[in-house]
């Protein structure tokens, strides 16, 4: 059985949006998905991540059987070739498409996990020890916003900044992937006990078989006196 | 947990379990439905309006998050269903029918009120953020209750006190009729809103929908609750 949970929410420092924003589907051999975090600097953020969302989501339906790891970075190929169209067919200037991606591939047959990173954001694998990645670009990502053309323009362009990027790989039943707004939990009623939310939001298997299970933690951490100051996205899956 | 001072019932109002629910907030609608012999002259309204109504629910956009406890009293309380999604209530058996020899609406709306407050506990605790409304409908005074109005008031009074509450948590009675102590009854328990309507089938029709776009309204993730 594979069990899923979500969460995306608005964090206290974003006073109308939640510029994040994720994607996630299960095939017959894979799970495939993504999380898109939209620059706070850049114009109308939640629909730069928005729209990376659906276009992945439009991708990953085109390919649909025929995905696999291998055939993981043709998909990005395409993703990112579908929302080149998308932005120059809607008129968007570069700074209307500010959005990290942090695409992942588990392969359910062999419980491999591959992670691929486009701007900030982290994953974890809880095997026996957590295993634990951070791609930090310190808030200042190589948007793919301010790349896309010159990849797109040869299949070396796009091989070199494919491979450029940081990856993670490892195998596992219990992963997640959350955007950098995972670290910017703050405490914020002094008098309650300290309290580790990062373990208990990738680690803990509170209600893990329901898919509100991370929504219902994240308002049992804000009930302990915790929030965070950036949007916080998470996807955890879980294989039994 | 807090108890706000509700009575302990020991009473088993088989809610459904808090784990399952796939939602991280729900709204909690209680129905106290008198059904002591005097409403009979606009129980068949009722029923029509009320199972309408459920129907309508289980078909919106609130289904989801829309969980329904069903109360009935007359010189006793019977619990028709503890909190349940609205999706599982069945409407076939969903009718009331007057009987019974007095009105017991202290009693009743203190049980409503204390499963309530003990599923709203139960749910924020594990995470699911609630909307609590009890809509009491009745059409007399109270004449057969153990406990007094205060014992309701300085329940409700309690739970309002507690600052998560006060947006909430909301109670309103609705007098049937022209029985001219409802606000008495309203006042002395401490329930905020009073909605005088007459016994026509229109009139409960129009309390129906009064409801309903209550519960309607509640839904959107960062309104309050009003009437």
């Amino acid at each position: 059985m594979i069990y899923f949970s979500s969460v995306s929410r608005r964090g206290t420092s974003h006073p109308d949006w939640n510029e994040d924003n994720f994607f996630i589907k299960e095939m017959a051999h894979v799970i495939v998905g993504g999380v898109f975090d939209g620059c706070s600097s850049g114009k109308d953020s939640f629909f730069a991540s928005k729209l990376f969302a659906n276009i992945f989501k439009k991708t990953v339906k085109e390919f649909d059987a025929i995905i696999e790891t291998t055939t993981f970075p043709t998909l990005i190929h395409q993703f990112f070739k579908n929302l080149n169209k998308a932005i120059k067919s809607i008129g968007l200037t570069t700074d209307e498409t500010l959005s990290t991606a942090v695409l992942f591939i588990y392969d359910l047959n062999n419980n491999e996990l591959l992670v691929k990173f486009f701007g900030d954001g982290c994953a974890y694998a809880n095997n026996e020890d957590l295993l634990f990645f951070n791609n930090d670009e310190e808030n200042k990502p190589d948007y793919l916003g301010y790349q896309l053309n010159d990849l797109l323009k040869s299949s070396n362009a796009f091989s070199n900044y494919y491979n450029n990027k940081q990856s993670f790989s490892v195998t596992t039943k219990d992963f997640s992937i959350a955007s950098d707004g995972l670290f910017t939990f703050k405490k914020i009623i002094e008098s309650e006990p300290n309290f580790d939310y990062t373990n208990y939001l990738l680690n803990d298997d509170f209600i893990y078989k329901n898919p509100a299970s991370l929504k219902r933690k994240l308002n049992i951490i804000k009930n302990k006196g915790y929030e965070h100051y950036d949007d916080v996205t998470i996807i955890r899956v879980i294989k039994e | 947990m807090d108890n706000f001072n509700l009575p302990d019932f020991n009473i088993d109002f088989g809610n459904f379990d808090p784990q399952e629910i796939t939602s991280d907030e729900t709204i909690n609608a209680v129905f106290i439905i008198d059904i002591s012999p005097s409403v009979d002259s606009y129980i068949d309204d009722l029923n029509n309006s009320f199972k309408e109504f459920l129907e309508e629910m289980q078909r919106s956009h609130v289904a989801e998050k829309l969980m329904v406890s069903i109360i009935e009293f007359n010189d006793k309380i019977n619990v028709r269903t503890g909190f349940q999604p609205i999706d599982s209530v069945n409407l076939r058996k969903m009718n009331f029918v007057p009987c019974g020899s007095g009105t017991a609406l202290y009693d009743a709306v203190l049980y409503g009120l204390t499963n309530a407050v003990e599923y709203r506990t139960n749910l924020e605790n594990s995470g699911v953020n609630c909307k609590t409304l009890i809509f009491t409908i009745t059409d007399g005074e109270d004449n057969s209750s153990k406990n007094s109005s205060s014992v309701v008031k300085n329940s409700l009074d309690a739970i309002l006190k507690n600052e998560k509450n006060i947006f909430n948590f909301e109670t309103i009675l609705f007098g049937v009729g022209d029985d001219s102590n409802f606000e008495t009854a309203q006042q002395e328990m401490g329930i905020k809103h009073l909605a005088k309507i007459g016994n026509t089938g229109k009139e409960i029709r129009k309390m129906i929908g009064f409801i309903s776009a209550s519960i309607s309204q509640s839904s959107s993730a960062n309104s309050p609750v009003v009437f």
